[in-house]
């Protein structure tokens, strides 16, 4: 019997050896030392989605994602200086009050469904809440953070002691005075990752261009700040990796309102009657207008056609013999309207019967200098990199690929349209969750290809779409 | 030796299948032998091995039944995150039933059932590849009524014709930009005809040559049922549940077998078989009605011609019992580029053993046990980017019984 028994337990040990057995992959931080990492760039480091900053886009943020895929390699605690307490309730931002701590959660842009399907729900007023009073209560001494991201942050804020008073996102993690670069290097990190630049273009950008009030950043000026920022932050020995601007021109802020629409045979008749008289008088002998200027703003609408909408342009040649004409003209196919573009007014004749104020519009003008910056911006950043023997990113490319042509990730689809994309959180300026982890394994692939080290990846699969809010 | 017998009877199965989605498990006593049966007669399951045999029997009647149960398990690892996973699946039962009928010397009829063809993968709901499968059941139960002619006494041929019953379940989550992970469920079943036909030749006395093809079946789903759950109420109208239609080829076989006598006592096989796969070129799924979200869906699969190699032998240790060994080479259909995880078939190298036992003249049991060894690959579903490095293995315990008169 005993024999017998002794037999029977073979079938079960065939099953144990049943299991295939794929060898597990082997770290090794190649010639990098992960232990201590630091992030150091604005709101795209610091987490921020629709607009605003939740818990979960900072658990959610490429840094934080970075720093998990490094724990198998030795990599460190990486502390972020999170939100506490329950969300707020969307456009109120009183709910702040009295615990500033207890709802330290912005009111951010919301998907939910309406009459006519899923739509974002804008807070009302959308709140420029970096420069809004101080409510933070101040929480450096639970410092230091490996997360020093700091939304607004210009590339000359990192090295601003101002900076630490005027931006209140940073306000909330620093000592009086202490620079972006002081807090980074209170870690003594060992790796840093470096993503800034974009605002440097994107203020400008995204109030409108020239009409805006922000400046672009000087390329002397961009140049001298992002060299300095580098010898600090790599001062102790610590390798890195810099990542370069997507062109702020192909996000979805910029590519979702359309330039036109298409009118019925009544609409464009009274339009075209509406404007017959400055048509007329650029026309008018009197005048003498060169015949380019009058080519270029007369406005024309065809029923049954996609048309153009009319928007302002201060840009327009200004001469004594325009004097009395509408600075106004008909938008062209390679410009671009900004998403706060206001639907409402939109549907209630902007564009058609009324010209679209030009704080909405980027005209080609303000387009080339958008390009022009970034692509000088860009160039610095890469030759730093190489300069220094820093890992580069290149987020331009990367995201022009998304913008044009989309990506596939584990069988989800990306691309750069506003929403429907997935790429882009609710702001269409920031990545979505989803975007961030395609960005987090962007920087993996570059540092892996630097350093020699193989930091695995995450699934994109892992990581849920843009949340829908009962 | 009859010790042996209890071990293996007492095997709870595990797993699997072949290249593709065939199931080579039509009879335990070939099985046993590394599935090969072209050439040699072992009963009422050559009306599925070679049609033409079935005159070779030596009884008026021959009966034959018998299953399989299958454990298998499939491991992944992640190309890019280097996390392994694996599958779930449920144990697997095809089975088998055979009856042959000697009309007169020359003529014979035969009736067979069998499940040549299935699947069940199951990698659960929130795997990393979810959104291209999370589970699929495909089976496909034949019914063949067949004849066979004797020609000479060396020469005999055989056709059968089957009605298929095809039957397909398909799970997977839905990569929406926004919301939680919805989920579509597509379901349907159709019958498909196809046939199976077969030539035998006595070369001397101790050797033989069988050749069979076997049809190519498709499987044209129509009406099927798709359902779609835990979508966000707001996109609900986007994803209303309807009906489907879709094809599934079955591919043609074609198989030719050498068996020599070597002794009384033992016999030895070998067999190649052409299987046609390059006939899936893509699952395609017609959606009605269709959304803007919900649009028809072409899924390139790309397959190509595979062969299999099989070498068997079977000793005749005395009126009591035979025991057989064999093994088999099933190369892949699927490329590099488009190995999807709804079907994860890497080569398959089979190492089969099989036992036979005779209780008096009328009545006899079969045993197999069949070790599958999917070996290691590194593939990716290119459409989805998605990809990493497969392997599996399979236990495969048969059982059949058998009876003549």
């Amino acid at each position: 019997m005993k024999k017998y028994k002794l037999l029977y337990l073979l079938p079960a040990a065939l099953l144990f050896g049943c299991e295939p057995d794929i060898e597990d992959v082997s770290t090794n931080g190649g010639s990098a030392d992960f232990s201590v990492y630091v992030a150091v760039g604005n709101s795209l480091t610091s987490g921020i989605q629709g607009e605003s900053l939740t818990l979960e886009g900072q658990e959610y943020c490429y840094p934080n994602i970075i720093a998990t895929q490094l724990e198998p390699l030795g990599g460190g605690e990486f502390k972020q200086p999170l939100l506490t307490g329950e969300p707020a309730t969307e456009g109120v931002f009183t709910t702040f009050y009295p615990d500033p701590r207890s709802n330290l959660v912005l009111p951010s842009i919301v998907l939910k469904a309406t009459p006519t399907g899923l739509a974002p729900v804008f807070p009302d007023p959308l709140m420029d809440w970096y420069s809004a009073p101080a409510f933070f209560e101040n929480i450096s001494a639970e410092g230091p953070y490996n997360n020093v991201g700091a939304s607004g942050a210009r590339v000359g804020s990192l090295n601003d002691p101002a900076f630490s008073s005027s931006n209140n996102w940073f306000k909330r993690f620093s000592s009086p005075g202490e620079t972006v670069l002081e807090a980074a290097m209170k870690n003594n990190p060992t790796f840093f990752s470096l993503w800034i630049g974009a605002n440097d273009v994107l203020g400008y950008s995204t109030s409108g261009g020239d009409e805006s009030g922000r400046l672009i950043t000087s390329i002397s000026e961009f140049e001298a700040d992002i060299s300095e920022a580098l010898d600090t932050l790599t001062r102790t020995g610590a390798k890195g990796v810099i990542a370069n601007i997507p062109s702020v021109t192909g996000i979805a802020y910029f590519n979702t309102v359309p330039l036109g629409t298409i009118l019925d045979a009544a609409s464009a008749n009274a339009l075209t009657q509406g404007y017959a008289d400055y048509n007329d008088a650029l026309e008018n002998p009197l005048l003498g207008i060169p015949a380019a200027e009058a080519a270029k703003r007369k406005i024309t609408f065809t029923a049954g056609q996609f048309n153009f909408f009319i928007v302002t342009d201060t840009t327009l040649q200004s001469d004594r013999r325009l004097a009395g004409v509408p600075s106004i003209r008909q938008i062209t196919s390679n410009e671009h309207l900004i998403l706060q573009t206001p639907q409402d007014s939109l549907l209630s004749g902007w564009g058609t019967a009324k010209p679209i104020p030009g704080n909405y519009h980027i005209n080609t003008d303000e387009l080339k200098k958008i390009n022009d910056a970034t692509a000088e911006y860009n160039r610095i950043i890469k030759r730093e990199a190489d300069v220094r023997g820093l890992a580069h990113y290149d987020a331009y490319a990367a995201f022009n690929v998304i913008s044009s042509t989309g990506i596939i990730e584990d069988g989800i689809s990306l691309n750069g349209d506003y929403i429907s994309g997935g790429m882009f959180s609710l702001d269409g300026v920031h990545p979505s969750t989803r975007g961030h982890a395609v960005a987090a394994n962007g920087f993996i692939d570059a540092i892996n290809a630097k350093y020699g080290s193989n930091i695995q990846s995450v699934s994109v699969s892992n990581y849920p779409s843009v949340e829908v809010t009962p | 030796m009859k010790k042996l017998l209890l071990p293996l009877l007492g095997i709870i199965p595990l797993l699997s299948f072949a290249g593709g989605f065939q199931v080579n498990l039509q009879g335990t006593k070939q099985t046993g032998m590394g599935h090969l049966g072209t050439s040699f007669h072992l009963g009422a399951s050559s009306a599925y091995f070679n049609p033409a045999m079935m005159g070779l029997d030596e009884n008026k009647f021959s009966f034959e039944a018998g299953g399989s149960l299958i454990a298998s398990s499939i491991q992944f690892q992640n190309g890019n995150t280097g996390v392994s996973e694996s599958t779930d699946n449920p144990i697997g039962t095809p089975f088998y039933l055979f009856g042959t009928y000697k009309i007169n010397d020359k003529l014979s009829a035969g009736l067979a059932v069998y499940t040549p063809f299935g699947s069940t993968v199951v990698w659960g709901d929130d795997w990393s590849g979810k959104y291209l499968i999370q589970d699929i059941a495909l089976s496909a139960v034949f019914i063949q009524p067949t004849l066979s002619y004797n020609i000479s006494d060396k020469l005999r041929v055989g056709a059968g014709f089957a009605i298929v019953q095809g039957q397909v379940e398909i799970n997977k989550a839905l990569p929406l930009p926004v919301g939680n992970d919805a989920a579509a469920s597509l379901k349907g079943s159709a019958t498909a005809f196809g046939f199976n036909a077969g030539i035998h030749y006595d070369v001397n006395e101790k050797i033989s040559i069988g050749l069979t093809h076997r049809s190519k079946v498709d499987v044209e789903l129509e009406e099927g049922d798709a359902v779609y759950s835990d979508v966000e109420p707001a996109l609900a109208s986007s994803f209303p549940d309807g009906k489907f239609s879709a094809t599934l080829p079955l591919p043609g076989t074609t198989t030719l077998g050498i068996a020599y006598n070597v002794s009384e006592k033992l016999l030895v096989s070998v067999e190649g078989s052409f299987v046609q796969w390059s006939d899936y070129q893509s699952l395609d799924f017609d959606f009605e009605p269709n959304t803007s979200s919900l649009k028809d869906s072409e899924n390139a699969r790309k397959y190509e011609d595979a062969m299999i190699f099989r070498v068997g032998a079977q000793y005749s240790y005395n009126d009591m019992f035979d025991f057989r060994a064999g093994f088999y080479y099933d190369q892949s259909p699927i490329q590099d580029e488009y190995f999807n995880p709804e079907t994860p078939n890497s080569d398959n190298i089979g190492l089969t053993l099989g036992l036979s036992g005779h209780i008096g003249e009328r009545f006899g049991f079969d045993a197999s046990f069949l070790y599958v060894i999917g070996t290691e690959r590194d593939s990716e579903y290119q459409p989805a980017n998605f990809g990493g490095k497969y392997a599996s293995r399979s236990l495969i315990t048969g059982l059949g019984l058998n009876y003549n008169f």
